[in-house]
């Protein structure tokens, strides 16, 4: 393998692996950086890959990315966990009784923390944050599926072989993710205000 | 696309499934799509991927090099033949030949 044949399979893979990073840690940007982290990895590892056949290996390629971004993906996510934790400790009752307050009720969410400071939003924002809170309640699996089916139109055949699963187990992943969003967004059935 | 490409019944073969629910997962594609489309790979980004891996291919070669003299090095003592007569053992050691006749 050469750096331009490295560059096609990565430039082919691209959209995929940012797709399946930011189902893991929802955040696009986040996503960009940690598929470009991943492919560091992949070319210090990259004898470890090796395609059976010319013809498959933008598929296995992709495999074996997006095992590294899952990876990466979760290492960052639990060092997240762990900062938002100490931040949460350090918010203390009074803070908390002085948000509520604010806000006149006890229905509010981080949605932004940057080290520093913490944003706070009610439940009842806007349709995207609802959509952003009810993809928490899927599994990972069942958001990677989801958000390459429907954001990309990759193949239910393609995911399964990108994740390594059944295309059928896929589709059900599909069918049931879809059918939980709009249970938990129901309020939002018919046209849009 | 394949029967299988098509996921489940989600489900406009459900009963319960009404214009709705269709209006409202059409809402949540496009959300979703608004959300976490990929922008393009960058192509500085791509142009230090490159680098990057020619330099580790670099790197990955110099140590097979050294590794390989150095094995060769440790391991060899060969014969020296002249018309079939035995007339005295080369060694390698790193990159220095030593003859060594007098032990013929």
């Amino acid at each position: 393998l050469d750096s331009d044949t490295f560059s096609n399979l990565y430039r082919n893979a691209y959209p995929r692996l940012v797709v399946i990073a930011a189902a893991l840690v929802q955040d696009r940007s986040e996503a960009c950086d940690i598929v470009q982290q991943s492919a560091i990895i992949a070319i210090e590892r990259i004898d470890q890959f090796l395609p059976s056949n010319e013809t498959t290996s933008d598929i296995e390629f992709a495999r074996w990315m997006a095992a590294i971004v899952r990876k990466v993906s979760a290492n960052l996510r639990r060092r997240n966990k762990v900062r938002r934790a100490v931040s949460l400790n350090e918010t203390d009752a009074n803070t908390r009784a002085n948000l509520d307050r604010a806000t006149g009720n006890v229905n509010y969410e981080i949605v932004e923390f940057d080290g520093q400071s913490r944003t706070f939003r009610g439940i009842d924002g806007a349709f995207d944050d609802r959509l952003r809170s009810a993809l928490q309640s899927l599994s990972e699996i069942s958001r990677i599926c989801l958000l390459l089916h429907v954001v990309l139109n990759v193949t239910l055949d393609e995911i399964g072989q990108i994740l390594d699963i059944p295309p059928g187990t896929v589709a059900s992943h599909v069918s049931r993710a879809k059918k939980s969003l709009r249970d938990l967004l129901h309020d939002y059935r018919g046209p849009a205000a | 696309m394949s029967s299988s490409d098509q996921p489940g019944p989600s489900n406009p073969h459900d009963d319960s499934y009404d214009s709705d629910d269709e209006i409202l997962d059409a809402r949540i594609e496009q959300t979703l799509d608004s959300l976490f489309a990929p922008p393009p790979v960058q192509a500085s980004d791509l142009a230090d991927l490159q680098k990057r891996f020619d330099e580790q291919r670099l790197e990955q070669e110099g140590k097979q090099r050294n590794s390989s003299v150095t094995s060769r090095g440790h391991s060899s003592r060969r014969a020296l033949l002249i018309g079939g007569s035995f007339i005295g053992s080369i060694r390698v050691s790193g990159l220095c030949w030593n003859t060594t006749a007098a032990e013929a």
